[in-house]
């Protein structure tokens, strides 16, 4: 069963991430198991689907889950060895590793923050 | 015979059906606020007492309205409310059809008050659940057997029409009754009134039953409108009269049970 709490601090997709993961953790969700629909859960939980749609993107960039087209999403079948990726640890890491680059080359902060926005615009782009 | 069945109808649709279901859902609303604390608790226990009141005073004025007009037409050898059998019979059913609406406004309130006691807390499946498996194949296979008999009816009585018939006209009645059957179970599969039940599997225990009664009763539908063209066409309006009665008692009976909230299982995981 997945429980959300509506007046949390954290952000709801990352509520729906955490009770995903950690119902894989648990073996209450094995690999190969299909999940509810984006629409369903979004109904269940009576919040925005694309919550949900954001929820279930994260996890299958993470390799937790597969979309396996009009079928549905499932869990991955590596879902329990890729529980441990964290993207976030991984990019604070490499951040602090880049920064200390720029600050040792005499780059002040406010440059390093113009050239890291201009550098993700035009990633975006 | 339709004397018997008049009473029973009237015993059991404006008597039995509603107590039933009543103490049932008094039991069950008592067993959903179990997850909740004692304040709820107690403020659904008074919320119950204090709507029995008037529940009883509803059925006990439509028995007492049934049974007298029943009695009045059985002594006097005349029709129901002085007017007509048939039509007396609907009349009937409409009013043990009020205190069905009492009760389900009554577990409307009951699921609002605790809805107010959840906060933010939301709960959801873990399971997919698709409306294909709410829908039991025995009931799909009868009510699609129920259609073409249907169908072989009416064009069975285009080539020897009764008085009244309508001919192919049926065909788009039908059409208008399937309609409004699927709209139904679609509207049971995504309604969100149940999301005041916190375990998620109670909740599709909840729309699974609701969906089967739905299905029964589209099933009895067909078969009323089918039966009720061949005792037409056979000219055999007493017989019409005793089906109606039948019709009507299980319909009651099957509203009333939809109505009432199943007993819940605490235990989920998923």
């Amino acid at each position: 069963m997945i429980t959300i709490d509506l007046d949390s601090q954290e952000p709801l997709f990352n509520q729906l991430i955490t009770q995903i993961k950690q119902a894989i953790a648990g073996h209450i969700l094995h690999p190969g198991d299909p999940l509810p629909s984006i629409r369903q859960l979004a109904n269940e939980l009576d919040i925005n689907a694309k919550t949900v749609a954001k929820a279930y993107r994260l996890l299958e960039r993470d390799n937790v889950i597969e979309s396996k087209g009009y079928r549905g999403s499932f869990v991955h079948l590596n879902a329990k060895d890729n529980l441990k990726t964290n993207i976030k640890d991984w990019l604070a890491k490499e951040l602090v590793n880049d920064v200390a680059r720029y600050r040792s080359a005499g780059a002040t902060n406010s440059e390093i923050r113009i050239a890291f926005a201009e550098a993700l615009a035009a990633y975006t782009k | 015979m339709f004397d018997w069945l008049l009473l029973l109808q009237v015993l059991v649709t404006l008597l039995i059906a509603p107590l039933f279901s009543y103490q049932r859902y008094r039991k069950v609303s008592e067993h959903y606020a179990i997850s909740y604390s004692s304040a709820v608790q107690n403020e659904v226990l008074t919320q119950v007492k204090e709507s029995s009141r008037f529940f009883y005073i509803v059925v006990l004025a439509g028995f007492l309205i049934g049974a007298s007009a029943s009695l009045h037409a059985i002594f006097t050898q005349k029709e129901l409310f002085n007017w007509d059998n048939q039509a007396g019979l609907i009349v009937l059913f409409l009013l043990a059809m009020i205190p069905i609406m009492v009760l389900s406004l009554q577990q409307k309130n009951l699921l609002q008050t605790l809805s107010l006691h959840t906060g933010g807390i939301r709960t959801a499946s873990l399971s997919p659940l698709q409306l294909r498996n709410l829908l039991p194949k025995p009931l799909i296979i009868l009510i699609i057997g129920l259609q073409f008999i249907f169908i072989g009816t009416v064009q069975y009585f285009v080539n020897h029409p009764f008085e009244g018939f309508a001919g192919y006209t049926n065909l788009f009645g039908l059409l208008m009754l399937d309609l409004i059957f699927c709209f139904v179970t679609w509207a049971i599969y995504r309604s969100k009134k149940l999301n005041a039940i916190q375990i998620p599997q109670q909740r599709n225990a909840i729309k699974s039953r609701a969906i089967r009664i739905n299905m029964l009763i589209w099933a009895l539908a067909l078969f009323q409108i089918t039966q009720s063209m061949w005792t037409s066409g056979m000219e055999l309006d007493s017989l019409k009269l005793v089906f109606q009665s039948a019709y009507l008692q299980i319909i009651i009976l099957l509203s009333a049970f939809t109505l009432a909230l199943p007993t819940p299982e605490i235990d989920a995981d998923k």
